[in-house]
């Protein structure tokens, strides 16, 4: 391997890769604020830049200058560290998820890097209550903590359930299992007809659901609602350090976008790829657009993620506390277990009937498919005769 | 490991150094572009215009407790499962026998929590 | 005294005789004198039996505490108790009771054991006059500091401005543990401990200046004390400073939403002192805005509603619906929330050329479809029914006895509503329903207010018809012939209508010079709030802004 090539991996990729996201992050801000405007029957910020573009840009210069305000009482050492906290695990997440040709870090562990640092974050949301040495600050800052570690539950056992078709695959292509890389590889085929969404469907409602409620994103704010205890944890943060936060929580569903993308909707495949006439529509042949195809793929599936974050957020009621830790609790863990469950004994006896008739694979999509139909119908006639 | 990837490895590491550095900057940045004018009130802590009076390092409710109690008992199964899931593709039938028992010793503990109402936030 | 089976119509006098015998006969030695108060009844109580009169009077069917209004006569105090009837049928309906003492010691018995709305209403007494009211469970200052010293509506008043308000200033709002509590629970076992915690004045959703010191256990909603009184601006006591003109523009700044309403309640109560008659074309055109403020009100409850439970977007959906009539109120008087526009005896001025054919029928029209939007957004909606649905249940007795009007009482199934039971303006030729809840929990206060701008607009079709056949006819007659000077003789009336957020009334005694000699004002967000302390109650933190944002309270009016 070359120097440059070595360097290129080691260190710019990396840098690439944290810069692509800090940048996008100020997009999904302008996005938000556009689509919430339209939502509302608004406009929006369309005056600084075009569009409103450098609105953003505007709102962090703001935040940059203004007065950064520590209070007497606070626990000094932790109030300082806990934006920091809150903001480098969702940041240092990204390296593992491949944009395409693009990605920092193609570590064999890929998934459970993302999973761990997503548990530190919690810890960034609970000090800066603690710290904060203010009773609403303390109480969103405990009640986010709650709801993060309950809905990571159902988020991971998601994952292992499309872990587990991607480790089959794995196996006969080559690839890490847990590497988001190998799970868009596996996803391979006709168009979206190939994307684990559907043949997972019980897993990316599960994961979806958990997504928003992991971001403390609406309907799941509630710790950080400001009708309830004015701004929640970060109610004493001014400045950057609130800033920070902001971004943390953008960042953080960047990242979750970004895994659901690979998971679940075939990453940076085109959804051209494999349809006959379609296919026309690819542009592997030029050079230039080969390498940039994929990535354009892989961010305008992750718009549509945001999107469906904002859309959510300015459409929804808050849900109560109780009733979102008994969603996580009671509805989302026990689904995505049964999916984990179901999903071995389909997939184990695809592996064995693999070749005939239909591939292992085809198999269990099969299988899955009408698993899923047989629950639905289940589920219908009990509401039915209820 | 092949250079390959403990090169991925030490990308790794950058990246989250990187994440550190610029995480760490940003605030200190603003400390040293922001005004500076100190005043009893702005030190105070914000209880919707009353000065607090209670110590807020106070009581919490014990129900936190149990679930972050719950949250790691489940969350050691499911690491459990994680390298179980990733080496599922090379195993044969027997993995799947042995989740399946895995998971019916987990979903047991799981109905008796549920029994027992750890999961009501009601009284 | 209940009614014989075989009741026939009784003339009114003969019904008060009947009612003036039969307490006569149950209390002898503590009914004096029968005289009237407007057109109801009044006895005067001797002021120590006035709790056995009123539970006896409570018994027979009045069940609601409408005011309870302090006069000062100079060497004395005259209390006035107003009571209606809800859930029964008592004849005469609405009946007053007064009771005498001597200023210096101006003390009587409390009426919280009969009727529980009497808590808040005496505790105002007691702040603004003086009055000590004995058996009282809490008897604090309500609207004023504590540290507050002199009763304001007494006539000989005066205050050392600079020494009480700098130790008013200098004593902080403290956190003091919540009366009565020692702050400790049991759980399994274990003693927690509560926490002390504030919500309010400055706090998103409290709907304004109000303060709630809470305590909390966990989740939980140990206790709640509503503390009022931030934007208490002296209405009553300006009200006795100003002429009855110059009254009117101050009425608008009570319930500042509802500003038109509480223009009628004025000049409808200076219209009965005076037994002046208004032209018809007037009652129409109060009706008209009377009724597109009650929909713009509503229009403002349901986006604050939604707001208050996490929904941003229907608040922007009906406030922009919103803006259609505060751009109707504009064009007919210039202001969009203070409007100023009744007057005695008549309206301001005339409504514009074609306001109804280019304005109001356009609304009428456009309306229902917003209502149905908002309707999929909020009403359909499952996060929302699970958390309106079955929580604050208010049991229609409890509201009654606590004195609660308007659509919180209505939702609780109690169909109760002025414009059909003391009607005013034209309202008795008027078709409209009254909707009525079956639960009494959030959902049902949010639907009745729904349905009554659908019954508003009902209302509204109705008023533009009968402006549509008499444009002609009656154009020009915006004013009754009213002296110059008005100058009502001496008395006192009570006239009510009905605000969106219940009955909005006015106790006012003349003393035949230009100012009224009494200006009390019966203020529905004030007695609606009374109940939360109760209600808040082992309710959720969460919950607790759900029911808090049904109450829909200005505090305008609440600290009057």
């Amino acid at each position: 391997m070359g120097f440059w090539e070595g360097l290129w991996r080691m260190a710019l990729a990396p840098l690439v890769v944290l810069m692509v996201v800090l940048t996008t992050v100020p997009l999904w801000i302008w996005l938000e604020r556009r689509v919430c405007a339209r939502i509302q029957q608004r406009i929006g910020p369309n005056r600084v830049g075009v569009m409103g573009l450098l609105q953003p840009m505007a709102d962090a210069a703001k935040l940059i200058f203004k007065e950064d305000i520590t209070p007497a009482h606070v626990d000094r050492v932790v109030y300082l560290l806990a934006p920091i906290i809150a903001l480098v695990p969702s940041m240092a997440a990204l390296a593992v998820i491949p944009f395409g040709d693009l990605q920092a870090a193609d570590v064999n562990i890929g998934v459970l890097w993302i999973l761990a640092l997503s548990s530190l974050a919690v810890y960034g949301v609970v000090l800066a209550g603690w710290a904060s040495n203010n009773k609403w600050s303390m109480m969103g800052g405990i009640r986010s903590a709650a709801q993060m570690v309950s809905y990571e539950l159902g988020m991971s056992l998601a994952i292992i359930a499309v872990l587990l078709t991607t480790s089959v695959y794995a196996a006969s292509h080559g690839g890490h299992a847990l590497s988001l890389r190998t799970a868009v590889n596996s996803q391979q085929g006709v168009g979206p007809l190939a994307w684990n969404f559907i043949w997972h469907l019980p897993a990316f409602v599960v994961f979806i659901i958990a997504a928003v409620a992991e971001s403390n994103r609406a309907p799941f704010d509630l710790p950080e609602a400001e009708q309830e205890l004015v701004a929640g944890f970060h109610t004493e943060y001014s400045s950057f350090r609130f800033a920070m936060f902001y971004m943390g929580e953008y960042v953080h569903m960047t990242t979750l976008s970004a895994v659901c993308t690979c998971l679940f909707f075939g990453g940076w495949l085109s959804p051209f790829a494999g349809i006959p006439l379609l296919a026309r529509l690819n542009v592997s042949t030029v050079p230039v657009l080969m390498y940039l195809a994929p990535l354009f793929w892989f961010f305008l599936k992750v718009t549509l993620f945001i999107f469906l974050y904002i859309w959510l957020r300015w459409t929804l009621p808050r849900m109560r506390w109780d009733q979102l830790m008994a969603l996580g609790w009671v509805v989302l863990l026990p689904a995505a277990l049964v999916w984990v469950a179901v999903v071995t004994v389909l997939a184990g006896a695809g592996k064995v009937v693999d070749g005939f008739v239909f591939s292992g694979d085809g198999w269990f999509r099969l299988l899955s498919l009408l698993a899923v139909a047989a629950a639905y119908l289940i589920y219908r006639r009990r509401r039915g005769s209820s | 490991m092949e250079p390959n990837e403990s090169i991925a490895w030490v990308a790794l590491g950058v990246a989250g150094a990187l994440a550190l550095i610029i995480a760490s900057a940003l605030p200190f940045i603003s400390s040293l572009l922001g005004p500076r004018r100190p005043s009893d009130v702005k030190l105070q802590s914000y209880e919707c215009g009353i000065t607090p009076e209670q110590e807020a390092m106070g009581p919490v409710s014990v129900r936190f407790g149990v679930t972050a109690m719950l949250f790691l008992l489940f969350d050691i199964e499911v690491v459990f499962l994680y390298p179980w899931a990733a080496a599922f593709g090379r195993m044969g039938l027997f993995a799947v026998f042995e989740a399946l028992v895995f998971l019916a010793i987990l979903a047991v503990g799981y109905l008796w929590v549920w029994k027992r109402g750890a999961f009501e936030w009601d009284k | 005294m209940s009614e014989t089976p075989t009741e026939q119509v009784q003339s009114p006098s003969a019904a008060v005789a009947q009612l003036d015998a039969s307490l006569r006969a149950a209390c002898p030695d503590d009914v004096l004198e029968l005289s009237s108060l407007g057109d109801s009844p009044a006895w005067t109580i001797v002021p120590a039996a006035i709790a056995r009169v009123g539970a006896r009077l409570r018994q027979a069917g009045y069940d609601h505490l409408e005011l309870v209004s302090t006069v000062d006569r100079g060497e004395q105090i005259e209390i006035v108790y107003l009571l209606d009837s809800m859930l029964h049928r008592t004849d005469p309906r609405r009946l007053a009771l007064r009771c005498v003492v001597p200023r210096e010691a101006a003390s009587l018995p409390t009426l919280c054991g009969v009727w529980r709305a009497a808590d808040w209403f005496e505790r105002e007494a007691f702040d603004l006059m003086g009055v000590t009211f004995t058996g009282h469970p809490d008897p604090r200052r309500i609207l004023l500091p504590d540290q507050w010293q002199g009763h304001p509506l007494r006539k000989d008043y005066e205050y050392d401005s600079d020494t009480m308000v700098q130790e008013i200033l200098d004593a902080e709002l403290n956190n003091d543990d919540l009366a009565g509590t020692d702050g400790h629970a049991e759980h399994d076992g274990m003693v927690t401990e509560d926490l002390a915690v504030n919500m309010g004045p400055q706090h998103p959703s409290t709907h304004g200046v109000l303060r709630l010191r809470l305590r909390l256990d966990g989740e939980y909603v140990r206790e709640c004390d509503p503390d009022i009184g931030f934007l208490h601006r002296a209405f009553e006591k300006l009200g006795e400073l100003k002429t009855f003109t110059n009254g009117i523009p101050l009425t608008d700044r009570w319930d500042y939403l509802n500003a038109m309403g509480n223009n009628m309640v004025h000049c409808q109560a200076v219209e009965a002192a005076m037994s002046l008659e208004v032209p018809e074309r007037v009652h129409w055109t109060r009706m008209l805005v009377l009724e597109l403020n009650r929909v713009a009100s509503h229009l403002v409850f349901i986006g604050t509603y939604g707001l208050d439970l996490g929904a941003g977007t229907p608040f922007l959906f009906t406030f922009r619906d919103r803006e259609r009539i505060l751009d109707m109120f504009e064009l007919l008087c210039g202001a969009r929330l203070t409007y100023n526009y009744l007057r005695i005896g008549g309206v301001a001025a005339d409504l514009p050329r074609n306001f109804i054919a280019d304005r109001v029928r356009p609304f009428l029209a456009y309306l229902p479809d917003r209502l149905a939007e908002i309707d999929q957004l909020l009403t359909g909606n499952q996060i929302f029914l699970e958390r309106t649905k079955g929580v604050g249940i208010w049991p229609a007795e409890l509201c009654v006895s606590y004195g609660l009007t308007g659509p919180l009482l209505r939702a609780s199934g109690v169909a109760r509503d002025v414009r059909r039971v003391y009607p005013y303006a034209r309202y008795d030729q008027c078709e409209f329903d009254i909707p009525v809840g079956e639960n009494g929990d959030c959902y049902d206060r949010y639907i009745v207010r729904v349905a009554e701008i659908r019954q508003s607009l009902r209302l509204l079709d109705q008023i533009c018809a009968w402006f549509e056949a008499n444009e002609e006819t009656t154009r020009g007659q915006i004013s009754a012939k009213v002296p110059r000077v008005i100058k009502p003789p001496a008395g006192e009336v009570y006239t009510c209508v009905e605000t969106p957020r219940g009955e909005l009334g006015l106790h006012l005694v003349c003393d035949g010079g230009e100012n009224p000699y009494r200006y009390k004002i019966r203020r529905p967000s004030f007695v609606n709030l009374g109940l939360f302390g109760e209600v808040a109650r082992d309710q959720k933190v969460a919950d607790l802004i759900a029911i808090l944002g049904t109450t829909d309270i200005v505090m305008g009016e609440v600290d009057g």
